[in-house]
């Protein structure tokens, strides 16, 4: 029974659930603007973890069968065959819905809106589109954005220019984070003919160009807080010292494209999220 | 081939590079200078306050004198290290075209210097807009010469020349003197606040450009690791240049008011400034390195 309930805790993958919940707060108290309504938050962080719960719950029941031919998953609840697939559909069915049901309900309805696009697009575009466009990596990259700028909107009740630079922020972020991993696991992707990397051909590098390309958009968007005044100094050249450290990886990675190269980029990668976002956290501006 | 072997120097080399980092260095103050609006903080030139530039008083550097001052020291130690290293190429090297090379890059730092004092004698905007855009050819000239001294422009010599069409060769020129001339508007946007749409226009046509270069240079020049690389490096250059315009721009839009310190504005209009030297300067080189490797007619050696 102990075994059944773990199962089901790790078909939502918590790991990926902490870093959009962590995301989420971010954008949440940035947005506040210095008046933290505490209830709303704590609404926010269930709403929006049972909304992602759901939605990777529902992902891996799609993708069962390509998970059971890569190493990386096939030790899954549901390629190992320890949860029936119906149940697991069930169980990601209640959290999506139910998370959905707090978002519209309980925050506001752009909150809503928000996390019902992030299912959407994530179920609905960009899992099918794995298999057939490595396109998707960036279509993936808008549903993995949209939690601080679901935090900021929970906070607000409106759409506004932060909010908007926290999703640029998350998203080209997540491009060469994606494309990152995708490369370290390119032969267990390919075996299950999920195409993550835009390389042509084995002599092509357009996975390093795009690794570096958005890393290079990254590292000024990284400054816009402050540009906007949601930030001051602090963050500014934080944000430049850890934008230029995580280009220097990228570049590395683009003109090396070695095993430890695209493992320093994703560790840098995994350090720059929670650093730049602490640092904007830290550092805003009231108004 | 029956070209003579250019022989190594790597303290020439090291030089050229000494010289590289002095030149940017005086940008960024070049830059600090503008950014701070304290380009007149020292009325009159070649003097300052009517002492020799070399002894005024260092506790009299304080404020805008204190940028001012050190970018016009800062220019007179890159005039220093291009004499040095004119001497050192006359001496050391065998090229001749690199010798008068360096003779034109002496004049060049020269004539920027003057520039920069009409600025301040004749108190001319349009000298200010002429020293800062010329800032950026000298920058990419006294890039071009450490090029020319570097193992890949030397070993290069031995390379059977690869064949393409003379549009990528002119694609390849063109991307260059287009970011040159969006470097130009910039200057002009900077010290006039005219021009925005074109500086805008040109930033659209440089992308297309140099998107379209890096595409033609990775098909066509592919074993070539050095241009291949520079190709990457400008696009990447690129895409951050766009975002430090925007966000330059975006600071003018919203709320000046609520920004905490001018600071941030200064870093980040320097970030774009010294950006778009370094783009200017990647194109040159690259624009150079593809003409070193790359023949249009069969039968022809280049250069």
């Amino acid at each position: 029974m102990k075994n059944i309930f773990m199962d089901f805790i790790s078909l939502t993958k918590p790991k990926l659930i902490s870093l959009v919940l962590m995301t989420t707060l971010a954008g949440f108290y940035i947005g506040s603007n210095g008046s933290l309504n505490l209830d709303l938050m704590a609404i926010t962080l269930i709403g929006t973890t049972f909304v992602a719960a759901g939605a990777l719950v529902l992902n891996q029941h799609i993708e069962r069968e390509s998970d059971g031919l890569m190493k990386r998953t096939c030790n899954r609840p549901l390629p190992d065959g320890r949860l029936k697939p119906k149940d697991a559909m069930i169980f990601g069915l209640v959290l999506s819905i139910a998370g959905l049901y707090i978002n519209f309900v309980h925050i506001n309805i752009l909150t809503g809106i928000l996390s019902l696009l992030s299912i959407s697009v994530y179920l609905f575009v960009y899992t099918p589109m794995k298999k057939k466009s490595a396109f998707c990596v960036v279509v993936g990259a808008v549903p993995g954005a949209l939690p601080p700028a679901g935090g900021w909107i929970a906070a607000t009740g409106s759409f506004e220019m932060g909010a908007l630079i926290l999703f640029a922020i998350l998203f080209f972020w997540q491009i060469p984070h994606s494309l990152a991993i995708a490369w370290l696991y390119r032969s267990d992707y390919e075996r299950a003919g999920i195409k993550l990397l835009p390389d042509i051909s084995t002599e092509s590098n357009a996975t390093g160009h795009q690794v570096l390309i958005n890393t290079m958009a990254l590292l000024p968007i990284g400054l816009m807080p402050s540009i906007l005044g949601i930030s001051g100094q602090i963050h500014f050249f934080t944000a430049l010292g850890l934008g230029a450290a995580f280009a220097i990886f990228a570049a590395r990675f683009a003109m090396n494209r070695s095993i430890p190269s695209a493992k320093n980029l994703l560790h840098a990668s995994y350090l720059y999220i929670p650093f730049l976002l602490g640092i904007m956290s830290y550092d805003r501006i009231t108004f | 081939m029956n070209t003579p072997q250019i022989k190594r120097d790597a303290w020439l080399s090291s030089f050229a590079f000494l010289t590289v980092g002095a030149t940017f260095l005086l940008l960024a103050l070049g830059g600090l200078v503008s950014s701070k609006g304290v380009g007149m903080a020292v009325p009159d030139w070649p003097t300052t306050f009517g002492y020799n530039m070399f002894t005024f008083p260092l506790s009299e550097m304080i404020g805008g004198i204190f940028y001012e001052h050190s970018h016009r020291l800062m220019g007179s130690l890159v005039g220093l290290l291009t004499i040095g290293l004119t001497l050192l190429i006359w001496l050391r090297e065998e090229r001749t075209w690199l010798k008068w090379l360096s003779v034109i890059a002496l004049f060049a730092v020269i004539f920027q210097g003057i520039l920069g004092g009409l600025r301040v004698v004749q108190i001319s905007t349009a000298f200010a807009v002429a020293h800062g855009a010329f800032a950026h050819a000298f920058f990419a000239l006294i890039v071009s010469i450490a090029l020319f001294l570097t193992d890949f422009w030397r070993r290069s010599e031995a390379d059977l020349p690869i064949e393409v069409n003379r549009s990528f060769k002119t694609l390849t020129i063109m991307t260059s003197v287009v970011i040159y001339l969006q470097l130009m508007l910039g200057a002009v946007y900077r010290h006039t606040g005219e021009l925005l749409w074109l500086h805008l226009f040109f930033a659209f046509v440089v992308t297309i450009m140099a998107f379209i270069l890096t595409d033609s240079v990775n098909k066509k020049i592919n074993g070539i690791v050095f241009i291949k690389r520079i190709s990457v490096a400008l696009v990447a250059l690129l895409v951050f240049q766009l975002f430090t315009g925007m966000g330059a721009f975006m600071m003018k839009l919203f709320s000046p008011e609520r920004l905490e310190a001018p600071p941030l504005v200064i870093a980040m209009t320097l970030i774009h400034v010294l950006t778009g030297a370094i783009l200017f300067a990647a194109s040159t080189a690259l624009t150079l390195s593809v003409l070193r490797v790359t023949n249009s007619s069969p039968g022809t050696v280049t250069a």
